[in-house]
């Protein structure tokens, strides 16, 4: 089996249903994953998962209030990114980083992507593929490094939604800056109107 | 006697006030018995408003309603409209469907309106039409909420299809008396003017306090008598008032509506002014969202741009029938388009079957605002309108807690605004104006007001 971008886009595309299912530990029907995690690291990764590990999943699955629907999402990212990791050629992958990309990097993933979308979108299959190869530090099959960087930086979810945030944080400054010019320039005109009658007053 | 041209100050407020209408009003503007005015209201509705009035009149009639426990298609599809528009919807993730994905959709509360307006107001609402309403928080938020004259004339569809339901026919005439908003307080706006989109016919909103009339209660009976109104808006409160004074009010249809009727009330009423009765649940920020109809359990909702949910306190779906907080998507309010408004209200819901064939959502064992009046030290009754009225203009806060101890004492809560200062010496002399100079009040600011578990109370009256 290869690390072939392709190959593993279309693995994604043919994720069976289940792991599109409810991720909400309160709501029947719904998908343990921490189990899916502990599987996972037992098939593919270094070492099992820890403890901790699967508690912070199970954590996840639990929280109740505001928090519920992003972690709602972050755990169904990282129930479609367990299929994909399930593939042989992912086997012997680092422990560490994978612990690392399953509660990190996926996590801003689902802040900003639906899960349905990685299964869905080829473009959002795409960027889950490199993003899991870039975060577990391996090469794509068939690309040299600086083309498999470059992709990434052309599909990645994280880093558009940083750039936009940039840029209308930019726009904002710019427009208050924009603002205050125009009053300062409107009290400097009521002011010498105001010198003017002053003026004519006293004459 | 030649009518008097209209003034420019009424034409601005009320462009499509007739002739017929202008003389009629100042007929009773100017009337011996006339109440204290102190405003000067327009519905401020011009053409555009009253055709939406009328595409609405329709939609009540003929369009399916929001029965089931999903939203339609249509709800999903003017909720996904919004997006690019309304701030509150920027962070929705990519790939994000509104219909697949409604129940994640973020919610939003009283609070939200209260302290970041701006995320609920669509970036590209012209602003210039906005009517502002300040409400006085039966919920503990006083808040400002934006309105448009469209969306509040629209409201009137929704009485004449409660009418109609009700076995009720309106017919309302340009210049004559046809509608009567009616409380009792200390202080209140008294007005009278015209409905454009009633054919120009008359609504007066006075205070039964015998202090608003100039002529005391006998002016008011005269008045009341005289006005002979079809149909009576006011509260529970103020209807007691009505028949604890024997007031010479004869309405076809009463429509109760700001707190909680309960069943009993309604009847006692209905026996008292020979009317039809309805219980109309509705608020400044979502409009009428439900109301009781004959022969139906619960609150009907009829509007059918209204969708209802009730969620718990993590914000998710209820079971069918479990007890949760109402929450509103929809409506016809541009400045303030509902996407999953907790009202803090709560119910279970229900489908019910109306006369029509159509099937409409039902609100079972509705919990609204209860009815709070405290007492002053000289015996009279003061509401919680009249404080929130009161002490909101004065000091900056979030929320408040009014709790009145049998032995009178007071303990106000204000959470205040984060960093803006609040004079706790200028409540304590205003709530002296209305209970008395020597009533004993205590004023606590707590930036974790509302924060604990549950509806904050915030009115509460153990006064005798």
């Amino acid at each position: 089996m290869t690390l072939d971008v392709e190959r593993l886009s279309n693995r994604l595309a043919a994720a069976p249903a289940c792991f599109l299912s409810p991720v909400d530990a309160r709501l029947t029907g719904s998908v343990d994953v921490a189990a899916i995690v502990a599987d996972l690291f037992r098939d593919r990764a270094t070492r099992a998962a820890e403890p901790a590990e699967l508690e912070a999943v199970r954590m996840a699955a639990a929280l109740g209030g505001d928090a519920r629907k992003a972690a709602r999402r972050h755990l169904g990212v990282a129930l479609v990114a367990a299929w994909l990791l399930h593939d042989e050629a992912f086997a012997g992958t680092d422990a560490g980083k994978l612990a690392a990309l399953l509660a990190g990097r996926l996590g801003e993933l689902a802040a900003l992507v639906v899960p349905r979308a990685f299964v869905e979108d080829p473009d959002r299959r795409e960027e889950l593929v490199r993003v899991c190869l870039d975060a577990l530090g391996l090469a794509p099959d068939h690309e040299l490094s600086a083309d498999a960087e470059d992709r990434l930086a052309t599909l990645d979810s994280t880093k558009r939604a940083r750039l936009l945030a940039d840029a209308r944080a930019r726009e904002q400054t710019r427009e208050a800056e924009r603002k205050k010019k125009l009053e300062e320039l409107k009290r400097r005109e009521d002011e010498e109107r105001l010198q003017a009658a002053r003026t004519t007053f006293e004459d | 006697m030649q009518p008097t041209a209209i003034p420019d100050d009424w034409r601005t407020r009320a462009p499509l006030l007739g002739a017929r209408a202008w003389q009629g009003l100042t007929s009773w503007l100017e009337h011996p018995d006339a109440p204290r005015w102190n405003r000067t209201m327009g519905d401020r509705v011009g053409e555009r408003e009253l055709e939406a009035l009328a595409r609405f009149r329709r939609a009540l009639a003929d369009e399916p309603l929001e029965a089931a426990r999903e939203p339609s298609a249509a709800m999903a599809a003017r909720v996904d409209a919004l997006r690019g528009t309304l701030p509150l919807l920027d962070a929705l993730p990519y790939g994000f469907d509104c219909a697949r994905d409604f129940a994640d959709l973020p919610t939003s509360s009283r609070e939200d309106i209260a302290r970041r307006l701006e995320e609920l107001v669509p970036r590209d609402a012209e602003l210039d039409r906005a009517i502002v309403y300040s409400t006085s928080g039966t919920t503990g938020h006083s808040v400002v909420v934006p309105s448009h004259p469209g969306a509040m004339v629209q409201n009137l569809a929704h009485l004449e299809r409660l009418a109609a339901l009700h076995g009720v026919a309106l017919a309302p005439e340009a210049g004559v008396p046809f509608a009567l908003n009616a409380g009792v307080q200390q202080r209140t706006y008294v007005f009278a003017t015209s409905l454009s989109g009633w054919a120009g016919a008359l609504l007066a909103k006075v205070n039964l306090a015998a202090h608003d009339w100039a002529g005391g209660a006998a002016s008011r009976a005269r008045f009341l008598a005289a006005w002979a109104p079809t149909l009576l808006a006011s509260e529970p409160v103020s209807l007691g008032e009505v028949l604890r004074l024997e007031l010479p009010l004869r309405p076809k249809l009463v429509v109760s509506s700001a707190v909680t009727l309960t069943p009993a009330t309604a009847r006692a009423v209905s026996a008292g002014l020979g009317a039809a009765v309805v219980d109309l649940y509705s608020a400044t920020e979502t409009g009428p969202v439900a109301a009781t109809l004959p022969d139906v359990e619960g609150h009907v909702v009829l509007c059918p741009d209204v969708y209802v949910e009730a969620l718990d306190a993590d914000g998710e779906r209820v079971p069918e029938g479990a007890r949760g907080e109402l929450t509103v998507t929809g409506g016809r309010n541009p400045y303030l388009p509902l996407v999953r408004y907790r009202t803090g209200d709560h119910g279970r819901l229900g489908t019910t079957l109306l006369p029509d064939g159509r099937r409409a959502r039902v609100i079972l064992d509705l919990e609204g605002r209860a009815s709070v009046s405290f007492r002053a030290l000289d015996g009279s009754t003061v509401t919680s309108v009249d404080v929130a009225r009161t002490i909101r203009p004065l000091v900056p806060f979030v929320q408040q807690a009014l709790v009145q101890r049998a032995d009178l004492a007071l303990e106000l809560r204000l959470r205040p605004l984060p960093h803006v200062p609040i004079s706790v010496e200028v409540v304590d002399h205003a709530l002296r104006e209305l209970f008395g100079r020597d009533a004993r009040i205590e004023i606590i600011l707590d930036p974790e007001l509302g924060n604990g578990a549950g509806k904050l109370v915030a009115w509460q009256s153990e006064a005798p």
